[in-house]
């Protein structure tokens, strides 16, 4: 089920939430977890089983794990874990594209039949692992409720898309937890901030990538290839924080903190920074998991720290996908982090931010192009049309129409990825606490403007096609 | 403090709770008449596999979002945003004048020349099947509102295609040997475009029905060797419905463009009495009269909305035409779409017999269907935008 669409937004969570709220505390665990399967079994019902196997595997290894001895068969019980969990999900997600390489290679041909990608595996998968790796290492117990296990790695809000939720972050609050009124309100507002963020300003400038991406190469014109990337970059954080949103959102209505996944990434002044705003939960996952146990960057000489990177990094491409294009997206991420690392974080210093802004901003848009595009050919001759390397027009008809018809969502896009509301909200949330006089008006405005909001994007939502998150393919 | 808190969630709440409650109690539709389609109603697959697939849960999706309460209200206030944020295309179909109330329709590009090849080739082996039965065919093109109205629309737009289009068209024919006929050509330079269609519907109106009438007449008078004189288009003869018009344009926008369309009729009063319709062959079934056929929404309630189709004539499979006061004793058959509706029974009052065949529902070959009639002239007239008449039967 999509969080953006009628079913979810005027059936699903409604009840959810009413039934939530009047069942008893011991069995909002377990109605939680039953809407959770609810939640996923309406879009992949077959998969349940799946993912109701690998809760199982991860529930009775980190049992095991927890309880044995010796430091090597607690060694062997994690690698054991991890390569069962990778296994399902190489079968899933890798398994194609390996046997496509190694037919390349031999020139055999292997008999394949590819199976579709069970929404939401390499967020759950990784959920389940970093438990299990917490467990290890005794950061946490082993948990012995199956019904708690369970809803740690299913509950619906983070499901599909994320954030990858740690199980030491929740951990104590699937035991207990209380939801306050400012959770509610908080909770609520931010569901509909992403909601919004999803609907009316993603989804348009979807409309205007894929338009753009679907035109062949010779037809792309500078103009209009600039606006392409530009939507696509806009989508993309939209899509994914407008989700996270939503995410922290619920799962603030029902009583669970999560992590922040974005921090106004776009105005980041160096890549390096601009990864530790963006999709914060898989950064850090895999800086935990990969990075440190690699050694990270104390090791014994500088080159290890460059090789840990590349990894790192190549891995992170790989995550979003079993293609040449996103490990070398992740890899051109690994250069550039390499490179600022070595000297260009220090140039950096030395010039106007603006440039640091316009610096960061091109070299993101040209790894979206990567990342957005089906293939390496295109890609590269999408962005020769960018900077003028072909002989294609500088403009044509779609550029106009595609600048005058959503100039609107371009201009909401760009001020909404600058913490401009957010400071606001601050400043006024700040004063609303001091002043009843002024907290009064405040939530009266906010609960209009808020309502307001929620029918403008029914009105989006009732013209929609359907239209899922970009990140649930992944 | 905690009470306004309780503000935002109780009314998110309340929105949600009350859109839920309308879904449950609104009645189900099932046609949505402005999207021209049918509704997913709660008919759902139930099977295990089906369940599986997931075919249950998308055909509940549809179901919720076709149903949802005040769904076309929702859909109206998108196409007033759209509009009311400048878009370009709207629907990414039309361009719109709000302050005249034209639709006019996204510039289309170059046909294929397979798809025109195909098209041509399609009429020659009908030609050449009706010569077996020696019935002699000739092919016309109504000039349809997409081609020739092309203003008032941004500045920017491509150009329109259709006029090559349908040049090019005609020239394969010619080439093919086939006798054709663009009906523009025959109609005055001096009659303004913009005085021939409805701004919000993809046909023409009566003035622009009746000028292609009286080209029409004329191109058939060369063919058939005759001098028969067209009705001529008088005042007196002239009627309007004071309804509300829907634009076929316009439903797709959910009757957002304020206009001043309307149906009108001309034709003289012998019409009501001087045919014998048969919905089929002559002699088949129940026999109509003129009112029975044409402009039926005279009929209808004031505040009604009236559509082309009900404003002149539905779409038949086959109508047969006895006329008791003829200038020819000809039989012809006009194989059409929507265009010809307006006008069928001006050309019909002029023969002895005609039959109307849209090809669109009908079955079976045409040559066969044309040749079980034995009509003395076969004249196929469509709109200049239509590349698939042949491939519909």
């Amino acid at each position: 089920m999509v969080f953006s669409s009628l079913i979810f937004l005027y059936v699903f969570l409604p009840l959810v939430i009413v039934l939530y709220f009047i069942s008893p505390k011991w069995f909002r665990n377990t109605l939680l977890l039953i809407a959770s399967l609810f939640f996923y079994a309406w879009g992949e019902p077959k998969y349940v089983v799946l993912m109701l196997l690998s809760i199982v595997v991860n529930y009775i290894m980190g049992i095991f794990i927890d309880k044995a001895d010796g430091k090597s068969k607690r060694l062997t019980l994690l690698v054991a874990t991890i390569l069962i969990n990778l296994a399902i999900l190489g079968y899933y997600k890798y398994a194609g594209f390996f046997i496509d390489i190694y037919s390349d290679i031999t020139g055999q041909q292997v008999e394949w039949e590819a199976v579709p990608l069970p929404i939401g595996i390499s967020f759950y998968t990784f959920q389940a692992i970093s438990y299990i790796i917490d467990v290890y290492r005794r950061d946490v117990k082993a948990n012995r409720s199956l019904i708690d296990l369970s809803l740690f790695i299913t509950l619906f809000p983070q499901l599909v898309a994320g954030p990858i939720v740690r199980y030491q972050t929740i951990d104590e609050q699937i035991k207990s937890r209380f939801t306050s009124s400012s959770d509610l309100m908080i909770g609520t507002r931010r569901f509909i901030q992403g909601l919004g963020k999803k609907v009316l300003i993603a989804n348009p400038m979807g409309e205007v990538a894929d338009q753009i991406f679907a035109l062949s190469a010779g037809d792309l014109t500078t103009g209009t290839a600039w606006i392409g990337i530009i939507a696509y970059s806009l989508q993309i954080y939209f899509d994914f924080s407008g989700y996270s949103d939503m995410a922290i959102g619920l799962a603030r209505i029902f009583g669970f903190r999560f992590e922040e996944n974005f921090n106004y990434p776009y105005i980041s002044q160096s890549i390096t920074e601009f990864w530790r705003r963006w999709h914060i939960s898989l950064s850090s996952w895999f800086r935990d998991y990969v990075y440190f146990p690699l050694g990270g960057s104390r090791v014994s000489h500088q080159w290890k720290v460059y090789r840990n990177l590349l990894i790192v990094w190549t891995l992170t491409g790989f995550w979003h996908g079993a293609s040449w294009t996103f490990m070398a997206w992740g890899f051109y991420y690994g250069i550039i982090i390499c490179l600022e690392k070595k000297f260009i974080l220090k140039w950096l210093e030395k010039i106007p931010r603006f440039f640091r802004h316009v610096y960061v901003l091109i070299l993101v848009m040209i790894g979206w192009v990567f990342f957005r595009a089906d293939n390496f050919a295109y890609s590269w001759d999408y962005i020769k049309t960018m900077f003028f390397m072909t002989d294609n027009v500088a403009y044509d008809y779609n550029t106009i129409v595609y600048l005058m018809d959503y100039a609107i969502y371009f201009v909401a896009a760009i001020i909404l990825a600058i913490p401009v509301y957010i400071m606001y909200q601050k400043w006024s949330e700040t004063k609303a606490e001091h002043s009843i006089g002024f907290a009064i008006p405040l939530r009266i405005v906010q609960t209009v403007i808020y309502v307001g909001l929620i029918l403008f994007i029914t009105m989006f939502l009732v013209n929609a096609t359907h239209n899922p998150f970009i990140y649930f393919r992944f | 403090m905690k009470i306004l808190n309780l503000l935002l969630p109780t009314a998110f709440l309340a929105v949600l709770v009350i859109g839920l409650t309308l879904f449950f109690t609104t009645e189900d539709r099932e046609v949505s008449e402005m999207e021209n389609r049918e509704l997913q109603t709660a008919n759902f697959s139930t099977n295990v596999q089906d369940i599986i697939s997931g075919k249950l849960t998308k055909e509940v999706e549809s179901y919720i979002s076709d149903q949802f309460a005040f769904r076309d209200d929702w859909m109206k206030s998108f196409v007033k945003f759209q509009s009311a944020t400048g878009k370009t295309v709207i629907k990414d179909q039309y361009y719109v004048d709000a302050r005249t109330g034209w639709i006019v329709s996204k510039a289309a590009d170059l046909v294929p020349e397979e798809e025109l090849d195909a098209f041509v080739e399609n009429f020659k082996n009908i030609q050449e099947g009706l010569s077996a039965h020696d019935i002699p065919m000739a092919f016309f093109t109504f000039p349809a509102k997409a081609t020739y109205i092309r203003k008032p629309s941004p500045s920017f737009v491509p150009e329109d295609m259709g006029i090559k289009n349908n040049a090019r068209l005609h020239e394969k024919l010619t080439a093919n040997g086939i006798d054709n006929t663009k009906i523009m050509d025959a109609i005055p330079k001096a009659v303004d475009v913009h005085d021939m269609y409805f701004k919000t519907d993809h046909h023409w109106n009566m003035f622009g029905a009746y000028q292609g009438y009286l080209a029409l007449m004329k191109t058939i008078n060369e063919r058939i060797g005759e001098k028969i004189e067209p009705i001529p288009f008088e005042e007196k003869n002239m009627s309007c419905l004071p309804n509300d018009f829907s634009g076929s344009w316009n439903k797709v926008l959910y009757l957002t463009v304020a206009n001043d369309d309307q149906i009108c009729y001309n034709y003289p009063e012998s019409f009501e009495n001087q045919f014998s319709v048969y919905m089929g062959k002559v002699g088949e079934g129940k026999e109509y009269t003129f009112n029975d056929i044409y402009a039926g929404a005279k009929n209808m309630d004031k505040n009604e909305f009236v559509s082309y189709a009900t404003g002149y004539s539905l779409d038949y499979a086959m109508l047969s035409f006895l006329n008791e006061d003829y200038d020819s004793d000809k039989h012809i058959v006009i194989v059409k779409d929507s265009y010809m509706n307006a006008i069928q029974f001006h050309v019909a009052s002029h023969f002895k017999q005609t039959t109307i065949l849209d090809l669109r529902y009908s079955k079976g070959d045409p040559v066969n269907m044309i040749a079980e009639l034995d009509p003395d002239y076969v004249f196929f007239a469509y709109n200049d935008r239509n590349f698939n008449v042949v491939e519909q039967y």
